[in-house]
């Protein structure tokens, strides 16, 4: 049967008989929701809420599609067939926004009851859609089916509706209030462009179709309006996804927009009557897909890049983490080789000390000798084992300290005292001047500063070789960046007038492992740990090392400065 | 994932899928094919003949031509046996013919609200105007 009222319509969907704004509100709103629905899937097929996101946009565009075909055919068989959809669809999408709400809110799939309850919920309606309690008949006056369709479907509809939407209010509540700061704002997002949508989807078809069937309304073109709703959530989204990366990708809010704004002038052809406009709507087309054809490029680079910068800061901190791995363990390697290591020397030193003293009877002179350098050796093997114990500790921060109040000139006169038979022994002159007025007292820890000065010391009698070594004490003041104030300061300096040093080596020496240019030739056995490992005391002391030096042969003075702020 | 697992995780959406594929047969087998509907269309009226009991409708906004018509239900394929696809001008479609199934015709009643029905003046006017 046609309604005879009515003309037949052109390729399926243009019909004189309606309104032109039945297209502008129909074909955009659906191709966007389509699209949309499609470039989620396409971009995230795996994740849940992406697939969620396409049944609803599908559902939609196909309910929008169905009504489009009602509005203009005239074919009563055609139109009832189309009619049964509806109500499906209308179920499919309340229920299906619920599901989708579900996984955006807790980010997993519902439990096995919740969906055994969408589906009793969808089942019936489904199933009954083709019987007479969904469709009686058609009225082929009007070109309608309102007069013919049952209560309990037109009840349905409704009850579609609110039940979505005050069950997707309650699950937005009731995790905004736990949700961190961050998250509110995507549910307060979320929540208003889906309540929308539902709300003018709904209610405003709802509406139409009661206000016509009351004879209120001469036909439910005021369902129309109520399609826009679709255009609000899905800019909403498009916010979500460019803001907070939801769903998984990053471009589809950029190719959306152009698509959607391309869509929406598209549809004015339906609209305008005359050429000059006509030409200036297909000018304005024009210039939206060149510029949106290079808006999509450019933002495509963008996240490009941004995903190359990505991958590369990942590595980074994959390749660091594993440094600090390796570098952990070869610390924990040293220390526990060395306590391994230092145990057997500890005793080589003991009874090497007890044999020379003639504890176990009196040494051969010819014995002796080679006694003697077997102890030696033993010492700078237990020094070698020591360094690398101080370092393992350092680099693991684990090396404690005890600060004691000290008075630093005695520091240094024990030192002094300790090697003035080497530098005797290589014809050295070894001068401590001792401050005529004390030097403030310094909290520091004693033996560890000791280690420091005799190691100054020591490093000075070793690249001596004619001269002498001078120390002495003085105070100072300097400018503490940190606090921006002044600061006193004790320094003790070693000065010798030995090989000395260049620019170059002054940098390095301080670095672990790391000795002077052509040192080895003087002195062959040293390890390069001694001056880094003082660097590092110091520094726990708040202090400086440094050395100077005029160059190559003009010797060398090595500065140690402790702040007084340590004292008591 | 299994297959069983995949079924299990999907299968809310393969219920909804299979039911709306097998419903849509059923819908199109029901209405395209058996046209297993009622009509409900605006038959021709005769004022005079049916004694002021038809319902008087207007031509355009301003009312200024009125139609006279009776409220008919008819079983499709009844319809489209007696008139084919069209009704227009098809003389069965005004009236219930005995072999018709739940045919009804329905006439305008003066008390019922909202039914607006023709009478002797309005008719006599349209003749005058003709």
């Amino acid at each position: 049967m046609i309604c005879y009222s009515f003309s037949k319509p052109l390729y399926f969907i243009f019909s004189w008989d309606v309104p032109a704004l039945l297209y502008y509100s129909h074909i955009p709103t659906a191709i966007i929701a389509m699209l949309i629905g499609f470039f989620v899937l396409w971009k995230g097929k795996q994740f849940l809420i992406n697939r969620l996101l396409f049944a609803i946009s599908a559902c939609f565009s196909l309910w929008v599609i169905s009504n489009l075909i009602l509005w203009t055919n005239i074919q009563s068989d055609l139109m009832l067939f189309v009619w049964s959809f509806l109500r499906i669809f209308f179920s499919l999408i309340s229920i299906l926004s619920v599901y989708f709400i579900y996984v955006f809110l807790e980010k997993k799939d519902v439990s096995l009851l919740l969906k055994s309850i969408f589906l009793i919920l969808t089942v019936p309606i489904i199933i009954l859609s083709p019987t007479h309690l969904n469709l009686g008949g058609f009225d082929i006056t009007s070109c309608d089916a309102f007069a013919f369709e049952g209560f309990l479907f037109q009840f349905s509809r409704i009850f579609f509706g609110v039940l979505a939407m005050i069950w997707i209010l309650i699950l937005l509540i009731r995790k905004y209030r736990t949700a961190e700061v961050n998250f509110k704002k995507q549910i307060l997002l979320m929540g208003a462009g889906i309540e929308l949508f539902l709300f003018s989807f709904f209610i405003v078809t709802f509406l139409a179709a009661y206000l016509t069937d009351m004879g209120i309304l001469s036909d439910s073109r005021l369902e129309y309006y109520g399609l826009f709703g679709m255009d609000i959530f899905i800019g909403l989204l498009a916010y979500l996804i460019v803001r907070y990366k939801a769903f998984h990708i990053k471009l589809i809010a950029t190719q959306a927009l152009v698509v959607a704004l391309v869509a929406l002038i598209g549809s004015e052809f339906f609209f305008i009557q005359n050429a000059t406009n006509i030409i200036l709507t297909l000018i304005t087309l024009l210039i939206a897909l060149g510029f949106g054809y290079m808006l999509v490029r450019s933002v495509k680079l963008e996240v490009l890049r941004k995903e190359e910068l990505e991958n590369l800061s990942g590595q980074l901190a994959t390749a660091n983490d594993q440094l600090h791995a390796l570098d952990k363990a070869k610390s924990e390697f040293i220390s526990i080789a060395s306590h391994q290591l230092r145990t057997p020397l500890t005793s080589i030193k003991g009874f090497g000390s007890l044999l020379l003293e003639g504890t176990y009877g009196e040494v051969p002179a010819a014995q002796r000798g080679a006694l003697e350098k077997i102890y030696i050796s033993n010492e700078r093997l237990i020094q070698l084992v020591e360094d690398l114990l101080n370092i393992s500790r350092i680099e693991a921060g684990r090396m404690e300290f005890d600060f004691q109040e000290a008075q630093i000139e005695d520091l240094v006169e024990e030192a002094v005292m300790t090697l003035e038979l080497s530098a005797k022994a290589k014809n050295l002159y070894l001068h401590w001047e001792k401050p005529a007025v004390a030097m403030p007292h310094l909290k520091i820890d004693i033996t560890k500063i000791k280690e420091v000065i005799s190691n100054m010391v020591d490093n000075a009698i070793k690249y001596t070789q004619k001269g002498g070594i001078t120390v002495k004490l003085e105070t100072s003041t300097v400018w503490d960046t940190e606090h921006k104030e002044h600061q006193s300061t004790v320094r003790v300096k070693v000065c010798d007038t030995g090989i000395g040093m260049d620019a170059e080596e002054i940098g390095m020496i301080f670095e672990k492992f790391q000795r002077g240019k052509q040192v080895s030739h003087y002195h062959t056995d040293g390890t390069g740990l001694g001056m880094f490992i003082g660097r590092k005391i110091v520094a726990e002391h708040k202090g400086k090392i440094w050395a100077e030096s005029d160059g190559k042969g003009m010797g060398s003075r090595f500065i140690l400065e402790l702040p007084v702020e340590q004292s008591i | 994932m299994d297959v069983k697992q995949k079924i299990r995780n999907h299968f809310f959406f393969y219920i909804l899928v299979t039911l709306i594929f097998v419903v849509g047969v059923f819908s199109y087998h029901r209405f395209m094919i058996k046209q297993d509907y009622m009509v409900g269309y605006e038959g021709v009226c005769d004022p005079v003949a049916n004694e002021n009991k038809c319902f008087a409708g207007c031509e355009d906004d301003d009312c200024t031509k009125e139609y006279y018509y009776s409220k008919m239900v008819k079983y499709a394929p009844d319809l489209y046996k007696e008139c084919g696809e069209d009704i227009t001008d098809c003389e069965s479609a005004n009236s219930c013919l005995p072999d018709n199934r739940n045919c009804s015709a329905t006439y305008c009643d003066p008390e019922v609200e909202g039914d607006t029905c023709a009478t002797e003046t309005n008719t006599q006017d349209d003749d005058a105007k003709e």
